[in-house]
């Protein structure tokens, strides 16, 4: 008995066991309401989708999801924030293909940003939209030179907007073929309440009011470079509870010390940047996804061994 | 109840031999560097978030991964990733490649020497013949360019991740592409990468700066590859990583979505998932989720023949997790990209002028 026809019994087996438990049923799809003031979210789900999960898909719930799974991928999404995330398997028809989408980027773009309006995805939120590019290529030792690899096809995600207030971390993104199928996607697109909208707003006008830009920024740590005001909040990966706020972003360079390169026969300083999220009363934020530490060792712990 | 009896004997009789036999691997390895501090700074602020982000994400309730290991900070050491059999200060079987590992993720900081610095414009990579072996360079040469660069001859040079251990032996740099680094060795790969059988990752992942420049994917990892199914990591086309604490729970989720789902695209597919907002612009369009500029997220698979590698890259988590799928060589692979930027369907050169 091969090894995968094994797990396909044990799958079968705790199928079997969990039979008699109802499937829970993912977050309904279409707007998400938002307070008085706020923007409305989108929850996207498989009734809406142009993803091909393949004949007779099964209902299920597993690691958090509320998934729909058939011969051909998944469609999941998750039960504590709602992002819906669709991926084919493996062996699918279209894991197999090198390229399957034959035409250009902005086609794809503008493919995928009306696939996403007529979903429901607030059209006056959608900023702008762009494109990733997936490539593959092959080659070995005894190949004369390097094989260029080959454009299999694009991603194309939204780009955010309230207003005129970037929301930087939903995110709606797909890979469609040439049949306008959907092969991937991944939607992330909360409520954003009226509060972190209104802060957004407040910081937007000090920083761009010449009397009140030096008070801000003099909140700030010094030696920042200019920095944008957006909307952060929880990304797709935080089941926790919801956090959103208004963020004047900076991006901050760190210059390390000469440093050895890799030879060591000469040194060179290394540059690193990180993103530093600052509220309307100049506090220094953090996202929730940035705080995740499963051990904070304690103070003064020594070498390992 | 006999014939049920019957059919359980033999389940879990194969059941048995499998988890003896050790032909499943399910182990997680994270080691995350925040803190610079003794060498190789600056000190970075998401790594360990990013690193527990991914170990989180997998071993949630009803998961079948475990974590075998988890260092960060100064307790994360060069030796670490260093092979035994290659060098003796090296300990890799116990921390970043040990029997049992099926992925093995390194977040911090890579060096980005280019390999660039003769400056010479180019049209064709013929033309690029002149390394500056003083600082590493050598052949090949390549006439590449970018969004962000104009085309120049570059030269190939070696990749490496840069660890700030208490106990660093070599300067904190773990040389992957010609040092004492060999990854996936075990009884089920053999021996043929000449660093013992004592070793087992089915995956690693390189999430650091640099960690690929083109078009020298193949020259940079595959020392490295000692019966490894695929690495994973950063190939920059002008600009750098940046370090983002969400790039390695992303990367979980796609697990956790639909462990049927391909592993590498996982990898390529947490780029677009990354927001446009973490890392700085491309030009002429593009830019950001998880690069400052323009790059890719990459995946090499190598194995003995071009079937194995094309095998190796279309593995899904639980093709990962089987020891029985380690590369038996290196001397093909199979590599898949995703770029932050777009490039034309019928482009024949992403990042080379041939």
């Amino acid at each position: 008995m091969s090894r995968r026809a094994l797990e396909l019994v044990g799958l079968a087996l705790v199928l079997a066991a969990c039979a008699s438990g109802a499937v829970r049923p993912g977050p309904a799809a279409g707007p998400i309401p938002a307070d008085a003031g706020g923007a409305a979210g989108y929850q996207h789900g498989v009734e809406r989708s142009r993803f091909v999960a393949g004949p007779s898909p099964r209902r299920l719930n597993e690691f958090g999801f509320f998934k729909v799974v058939g011969s051909e991928g998944t469609f999941a999404v998750d039960m504590a924030n709602g992002v819906a995330i669709a991926i084919p398997h493996a062996r699918s028809s279209d894991a197999q293909k090198t390229v399957w989408y034959t035409r250009e980027a902005n086609a794809h773009n503008q493919q995928v940003l009306e696939y996403f309006v007529a979903a429901g995805i607030p059209k006056e939120q959608i900023g702008g939209v762009h494109a990733t590019t997936s490539l593959a290529g092959s080659g070995g030792e005894t190949d004369a030179r390097v094989r260029q690899p080959r454009v299999g096809g694009y991603q194309s995600m939204l780009e955010r907007r309230i207003g005129d207030i970037p929301v930087a971390d939903s995110v709606a993104w797909a890979r469609m073929n040439d049949a306008g199928q959907v092969v991937a996607e991944w939607v992330y697109w909360p409520a954003i309440p009226a509060r972190a909208i209104a802060d957004a707003r407040r910081l937007k006008d000090q920083v761009g009011s010449e009397s009140a830009r030096g008070a801000f920024l003099g909140r700030l740590p010094p030696n920042l470079p200019p920095g944008q005001v957006v909307i952060r909040h929880s990304s797709a990966t935080v089941t926790a509870p919801f956090e959103v706020f208004a963020s004047y972003d900076v991006v901050e360079l760190r210059v390390g010390a000469k440093t050895a390169t890799l030879d060591r026969s000469a040194a060179a300083s290394r540059v690193a940047s990180v993103v530093r999220h600052f509220d309307a009363d100049g506090n220094e934020r953090k996202l929730p996804q940035e705080l995740r530490n499963l051990e904070k060792p304690p103070e003064g712990a020594g070498p390992r061994r | 109840m006999k014939v049920f009896g019957r059919a359980l004997v033999p389940w879990v009789a194969c059941s048995a031999v499998l988890v003896l036999s050790g032909c499943t691997s399910n182990g997680l390895v994270v080691e995350s560097v925040d803190n610079y501090s003794l060498r190789n700074g600056p000190s970075l602020s998401n790594s360990i978030a990013n690193g527990d982000g991914f170990l989180n994400g997998m071993t949630i309730d009803g998961s079948p991964w475990r974590r075998l290991a988890r260092w960060t900070d100064l307790n994360v050491w060069d030796t670490d990733f260093i092979d035994p059999a290659v060098n003796p200060i090296g300990n890799d079987r116990a921390n970043f490649d040990p029997p049992g590992a099926a992925i093995s993720y390194f977040t911090g900081h890579g060096f980005c020497q280019d390999g660039c610095s003769t400056q010479q414009s180019c049209t064709t990579t013929a033309a690029c013949k002149t390394p500056n072996t003083a600082i590493g360079e050598r052949m090949p040469g390549t006439c590449r360019f970018s969004p962000f660069d104009q085309p120049r001859c570059c030269y190939m040079v070696d990749r490496a991740a840069a660890t700030s251990g208490q106990a660093d032996q070599v300067s904190g740099v773990v040389g992957y592409t010609s040092g004492p680094i060999r990854w996936g060795e075990s009884s089920t790969s053999g021996g043929w990468a000449q660093a013992g059988t004592d070793g087992g990752t089915n995956m690693v992942v390189l999430d650091i700066s640099c960690g690929i420049l083109p078009p020298f994917w193949y020259q940079a990892l595959r020392n490295a590859a000692a019966g490894v199914h695929m690495i994973a990591t950063i190939m920059i086309a002008g600009g750098d990583t940046a370090n983002v604490s969400d790039r390695g729970a992303t990367f979980a989720k796609m697990w956790a979505a639909n462990p049927n789902g391909n592993v590498a695209q996982a990898w390529l597919d947490t780029l677009s998932s990354l927001p446009a907002s973490d890392g700085g612009g491309c030009p002429n369009g593009g830019g950001g989720h998880g690069i400052n500029g323009c790059g890719c997220n990459i995946v090499v698979a190598m194995d003995s023949t071009p079937q194995g590698a094309a095998n190796r890259i279309g593995e899904d988590w639980i093709d990962l997790r089987n020891d029985n799928n380690d590369a038996k060589g290196n001397s093909w692979y199979s590599a898949r990209w995703q770029c932050n930027y777009p490039l034309r369907t019928g482009d024949q050169s992403a990042w080379e002028l041939p």
